[in-house]
């Protein structure tokens, strides 16, 4: 009997050892799962403030697997209807102000998008953490209230990435990311992201305020606030086309 | 013994070897005539060089908005209307100024686009000051102050395979956050010697450029020039006091500092070069003074102890190296004076293949010279202060001699 309760100890500890011990790399995952889906449309506001200024843009976007995305500004009105497609690797904005799409240069996708304080890179190619980086849990932290796992995260070999370190905080049990660290190849600190008010939208419990904050620049930043989001609906992959960014209206 | 008496007697002293001074002098004249060509060509060139290479980017002064510099902010520009240009010209010795707007965007044409430099320009102004027209190579320069048309780089148009009147999409971001995208007509191509900016540059008028960015009639800088290079401390001065705070004046160096180490650089060659001459100069200088004192041992020995005092000695032979030397220098000048003269009212003029190249880096093909006074005081000072370290050994020498054993010719 005693013997019987050692074996049962031990597999307990195996047991719930192995559940603590939930691999980096399903916890990102699930991560980016659960704040995209499988296709997400969400709708949000966002807000850049500047020392002297700040602007506020709206916008809707839609999102398919990691692969495809689509965002559409729809206010202020001199910008409305310009649009972001991100198909795999290639990134086109459409400007109808003067009626071209542009395809965006793979150089330029550290730039800044529309003026924010995200990169191109951040906005429309956020899933590429769970292709193009191997993840380490560092350890766990309390984060705005809650428990989070601490995760490294560095691009594999030649990954067509931006940031050569991301360190990502992932709320427990709710996994949402919470915070992200973003590093430049010299380990410097350029953006911290931290997102707020976990509330549920579109039938999940996620964060409906994102901040990004540059490190050298304390006096800006960006604000992106969600209003509306749905996930796991059917939507064509020939929505992500160069064809509707153009004619879609706002 | 009066002065005048030692000076006369100082002079007819050295022409008791007449052969000996004739060489002495004549190698400090020749030297003299090389260093006073040379350098005199090295300042007028820097100074014409300055004064073109300047006029395409960096302007003698800039002014700017106090944090433009930092990233090259689209927000942080300076006033372009009416009262702000009537302060700058109330800065003492302010020839021109010429506003610009410079940004980044990203260009596109077809499906290819990269990142790259704008510069606003008014078209008039900008071409009476730096001859930008003269750049075109193809196509046209801007015909109207507003026109929706660009000036491309050359390396950048073979990079988007653009010929004239094609269509070049320009877009980023505006003043404050603003979106900007702007579709252009290329009127024209130009080429810049230097790679890196044939590859990146858009010119746009002025007008057209603050319509892209929505920056009204704001501009990021206004490009100084005076009238001369040798006056820009005084401009910068003044400039600082008349714009007060609120403008930071920047000048050339600061601006590019590449040009100013370029300059540093061959300066200081060209002056070591002259010091390796003057060394042996110095050195053909001393041999001559040591042998006048040399030769001399009994005949000082005799004047000691007939009653001369040594200090009066000591006078007596550094006026003569003095003489020696300052017929050196005036033989140099009265050389060297009617050669620069000649030159600086007909510079030299290239030909060929290298005028050519000298031409495309937007440089004059004609090698000035300079008439800078302190030129020609530099040089003596040279002269001067080798003649005081060369008086040194007779000095010594002449302290030292021991009047009985010298009397008897020994040394």
């Amino acid at each position: 009997m005693k013997k019987h309760m050692i074996i049962l100890c031990i597999t307990m500890i195996i047991i719930s050892g192995q559940a603590l011990a939930e691999s980096a790399d399903e916890i990102v995952q699930k991560a980016d799962l659960k704040l995209r889906g499988h296709t997400s449309y969400t709708e949000m506001t966002m807000k850049i403030v500047r020392p002297g200024w700040t602007r506020s843009m709206r916008m809707k976007a839609w999102t398919k697997d990691r692969y495809y995305s689509l965002v559409l500004v729809t206010a202020p009105a001199q910008d409305k209807g310009t649009s972001s497609l991100k198909r795999h690797k290639e990134m086109w904005n459409w400007v109808p102000s003067i009626e071209r799409i542009i395809k965006i240069a793979p150089s330029m996708l550290g730039q800044s998008w529309m003026g924010s304080d995200f990169t191109n890179d951040d906005l429309i190619n956020q899933s590429s953490i769970v292709v193009d980086y191997t993840h380490k849990v560092l350890k766990g932290e309390v984060f705005d209230g809650t428990p989070c796992w601490v995760i490294e995260s560095t691009p594999k070999p030649n990954a067509p990435v931006v940031w050569s370190k991301q360190v990502i905080w992932i709320s427990k049990g709710e996994y949402n990311m919470r915070k992200v660290e973003y590093y430049d190849e010299f380990e410097d600190l350029i953006n911290t992201m931290s997102t707020y008010d976990v509330k549920t939208l579109g039938g999940r419990r996620i964060p409906t305020r994102e901040e990004m904050q540059p490190a050298d620049k304390p006096d800006q930043k960006t604000v992106l606030l969600f209003h509306k989001a749905e996930f796991d609906f059917d939507i064509p992959t020939s929505f992500f086309s160069q064809e509707n960014m153009r004619d879609l209206r706002v | 013994m009066t002065p005048e008496f030692t000076a006369r007697m100082a002079w007819r002293n050295i022409w008791r070897q007449k052969r000996r001074t004739f060489i002495t002098a004549g190698t400090i004249s020749l030297a003299l005539l090389l260093a006073l060509f040379t350098r005199s060509m090295q300042e007028g060139s820097y100074a014409r060089n300055l004064d073109n290479a300047t006029r395409f980017y960096s302007g003698y002064l800039q002014l700017q908005e106090p944090g433009f510099s930092e990233n090259q902010s689209i927000d942080r520009l300076l006033p372009g209307g009416k009262a702000f240009v009537e302060k700058i010209h109330t800065i003492k010795g302010v020839t021109t100024a010429v506003p610009r707007l410079e940004s980044f965007a990203l260009g596109a044409a077809g499906e290819r686009s990269k990142g790259v430099m704008v510069m606003g320009v008014a078209p008039l102004a900008e071409d009476a000051y730096s001859g930008l027209s003269k750049r075109v190579k193809k196509g046209r320069y801007f015909a109207s102050k507003d026109e929706k048309a660009v000036l491309v780089g050359g390396k950048l148009a073979e990079y988007f395979k653009l010929s004239i009147g094609d269509e070049f999409v320009l877009y980023g971001q505006g003043f404050h956050g603003t979106m900007a995208a702007g579709l252009y007509e290329v009127a024209g191509i130009i080429h810049f010697p230097n790679q890196q900016i044939d590859a990146r540059i858009v010119y746009l008028p002025l007008k057209t450029a603050q319509a892209l960015y929505h920056t009204g009639n704001r501009v990021s800088a206004w490009v100084l020039h005076g009238k001369d290079v040798k006056g820009i401390p005084r401009l910068e001065k003044s400039a600082r006091e008349t714009m007060g705070p609120d403008v930071k004046v920047r000048n050339w160096a600061d601006i590019s500092p590449e040009l100013a180490q370029q300059i540093t650089m061959d300066r200081v060659s060209g002056i070591f070069m002259i010091l390796v001459l003057y060394g042996v100069v110095g050195f053909g200088l001393f041999a001559t003074i040591a042998m006048m004192t040399l030769e001399r041992q009994r005949e000082f020995a005799v004047m000691l102890a007939t009653g001369m005092a040594r200090a009066r000695l000591q006078l007596l032979v550094v006026l003569e190296s003095f003489f020696l030397a300052l017929t050196g220098v005036l033989a140099g000048f009265s050389l060297a004076m009617p050669i620069l003269l000649w030159f600086f009212y007909h510079p030299i003029r290239l030909t060929g293949d290298l005028a050519a190249s000298i031409e495309e880096m937007g440089f004059e093909a004609v090698i000035p010279f300079s008439l800078a006074p302190e030129l020609f005081v530099g040089q003596m000072l040279v002269v001067l202060t080798l003649l005081l370290l060369c008086s040194l050994y007779p000095l010594v020498r002449i302290l030292k001699l021991e009047i009985p054993k010298a009397l008897k010719g020994g040394l």
